[in-house]
């Protein structure tokens, strides 16, 4: 008969494996090139779609997030993905209203995924601040289901409004690192040059189509304002395990119709990364 | 530490955006009555499909009430002003409702002929003709039961969707095969306010032995009134258990929009014959929307004809019988003269 493990073993066992992997590691910087990493979030919406309601409504939410780094010779490529659905990791939205005698609601869900590439620009104080310029493909997916009248996810009525968002962003990125252990960064995008998909002239019943070609159309610097922007404390617990604790800030604003839609969500994260290979 | 990189890392620091939500989001728009009024004036102006269909001049109807709507005005005098404004559409789809000092004010703007109109009596059509073979289904949207042991009885409640009876009109096949051996079949659709297009598509699927057109749709898409999208086609393929004796189908003037779509539809068979009212001739999809005070409303943003091209917006399906019940049906335990009607032409 085995003898069953506790939990707390398979953690010291991996803790232990994860150390003896990254042992030729010796700085929080570039010789362990991969890093995968997981983000447990706390998330505020607010969201504005004059198309759907004048009202704002907002909410919090708790999404996922997780993605990819490689971290090259004076570059860097990331993936990261996160996204939340209300009813299953974040609350419905709610409008900013005083007295709401109908309990009106948005269920929603959005997903983003954001590949940067970004390459050595410069480094300042005797290399402890390093900056680099890039790019992003910035995506976003925000599917919203006006229930104005109240009801579930499963009521007839209210409209449907989406947005599916490709922007490419020029990023920058900064990193100060306060000892061999501990580093600041932030970084910053801005769309330069946005597909926008949305849907038609009016936001969607049961009874309208639900996507057409017709829906995207090709938006240039200043037609849709936005940015994605992060400022980031990072911490090594080992050489290959790294604890962060992250504010990050996604606005976007366009208008369709002369109907304008904007959203800023605010996500407060606490991402843990693991590096490996040389 | 050189100029540029001191200021890169200043915006970037800087940047934050918490607190800034009004710049970024629009601070709220005014609730004042000449704002609320010219919202949802706007508002029909800007998708409103209908006003042609309706013969409305809808700028000269702003040119009447708005000269009335005043700053100093009480809500309750600015719902009434508003209520008066879209009682002019005669649309069943436009509807206004307001909370006003804990006290709901609402109405809808169907034909003044709805008022007058007499209504299914459910509970005795269950008493007098389906007595003991009665049964429900579809979490309760069906009744259905045997008339004189050999005439299916199909009585739809709605053809909409809520929690408690998601997806019930997948059980309209079982309630089929539950009566195999009728003659024909009499389908109730009177009081029907309809609902959504997946439950008419999902319930016409029984009676069409081949995939045919059965409606077509146009949706306002821009700011002009006769903006337009192309013309979309809704089709009805069969699938499932397929009933194809004779069917009576009875409607009302409480028949209304997916319910009339249902109607239509069914029109197209062979094996059909409609019995009783004229429907409400809503045909439009419903949009609701929201006042930035929180009052509700809704529009009919599309036009729909039928599969001839010809639009009964306004106007109702007819029936190839007509029945009116009159007022003393509910008033005593007369009989159904409508469902007689049906009952007699199945029995031929």
């Amino acid at each position: 008969m085995a003898k069953k493990r506790s939990p707390a073993a398979y953690i010291s066992f991996l803790l232990i494996l994860l150390s003896a992997i990254s042992t030729k590691a010796q700085d929080l910087d570039t010789i362990l090139r991969h890093r995968l990493f997981f983000d447990d979030i706390f998330n505020h919406v607010d969201s504005r779609d004059e198309q759907a309601s004048p009202l704002l409504y907002f909410g919090n939410g708790n999404p996922i997030g997780f993605g990819y780094v490689y971290t090259g010779r004076g570059y860097r490529h990331s993936l990261r993905l996160s996204f939340s659905a209300s009813e299953v990791n974040a609350n419905v939205l709610k409008p900013d209203l005083q007295d709401d005698a109908v309990g009106r609601k948005v269920f929603f869900t959005n997903g983003f995924l954001t590949y940067t590439y970004e390459h050595d620009w410069g480094e300042a104080m005797e290399g402890k601040l390093r900056y680099f310029l890039g790019a992003a493909l910035d995506n976003v997916a925000f599917l919203r289901d006006y229930k104005y009248r109240g009801g579930d996810i499963y009521s007839s009525g209210g409209g449907v409004a989406w947005e599916e968002l490709n922007m490419l962003s020029a990023a920058v990125r900064a990193e100060y690192n306060l000892n061999g252990s501990e580093r600041i960064y932030t970084e910053l995008f801005l769309p330069v040059i946005s597909l926008v998909g949305r849907p038609g002239y009016n936001v969607l019943n049961t009874n309208s189509s639900v996507i057409a070609w017709s829906n995207f159309h090709i938006v240039l610097l200043g037609g849709l304002i936005g940015w994605n922007y992060s400022l980031a404390f990072e911490q090594k617990l080992w050489d290959a395990l790294l604890l962060s604790a992250s504010y990050r800030s996604r606005y976007y604003r366009y208008s369709w119709y002369g109907w304008t839609t904007s959203v800023l969500l605010q996500d407060v994260a606490l991402e843990l990364t693991w590096r490996f290979g040389l | 530490m050189t100029r540029s990189c001191k200021t890169l890392l200043f915006v970037l620091l800087l940047f934050p955006s918490a607190g800034c939500t009004d710049l970024l989001l629009g601070s709220k728009p005014s609730t004042s009555p000449t704002a609320i009024f010219d919202e949802i004036w706007h508002d029909f102006d800007a998708r409103y499909a209908l006003f042609d269909v309706h013969n409305v001049n809808w700028d000269s109807l702003y040119q009447v009430y708005r000269p009335h709507v005043t700053d100093q005005m009480e809500d309750s005098i600015l719902a009434k002003t508003i209520d008066t404004l879209l009682r002019n559409l005669h649309d069943p789809h436009v509807s206004f409702s307001a909370k006003i000092n804990d006290k709901y004010f609402g109405s809808s703007y169907g034909e003044p002929y709805l008022d007058s109109a007499v209504g299914l009596n459910r509970p005795k059509v269950s008493s007098f003709y389906l007595k003991n073979t009665v049964r429900l289904a579809g979490y309760g949207q069906i009744t259905y039961g045997i008339i004189n042991d050999s005439i299916g009885y199909i009585y739809l409640h709605t053809f909409n969707e809520s929690s408690q009876s998601y997806h019930w009109a997948d059980q309209f096949g079982s309630v089929l095969d539950s009566l195999p051996s009728v003659k024909g079949l009499i389908i109730d659709i009177r009081s029907n306010g309809g609902g959504t297009q997946d439950n008419f598509v999902s319930i016409s699927s029984h009676f069409f032995t081949k995939t045919q057109d059965v409606l077509f749709e146009k949706v306002r898409n821009g700011a002009k009134h006769d903006d337009f999208s192309t013309v979309g086609v809704i089709n009805i393929s069969p699938s499932g258990k397929i009933f194809i004796k004779p069917i009576v189908l009875i409607t009302d003037r409480f028949t209304v929009s997916a319910a009339e779509w249902f109607t239509l539809a069914m029109r197209a068979l062979p094996n059909v014959t409609i019995v009783g009212d004229t429907t409400s001739g809503a045909f439009s999809a419903r949009l609701d929307r929201e006042l930035v005070n929180g009052w509700l409303y809704s529009m009919s943003i599309e036009k729909v004809t039928d599969a001839k091209g010809i639009s009964h917006e306004g106007i109702g399906v007819p029936p190839d019988i007509t029945i009116h019940l009159t007022p003393q049906y509910n008033a005593s335990y007369g009989k159904d003269t409508t469902l007689d009607k049906a009952i007699e032409i199945l029995s031929k």
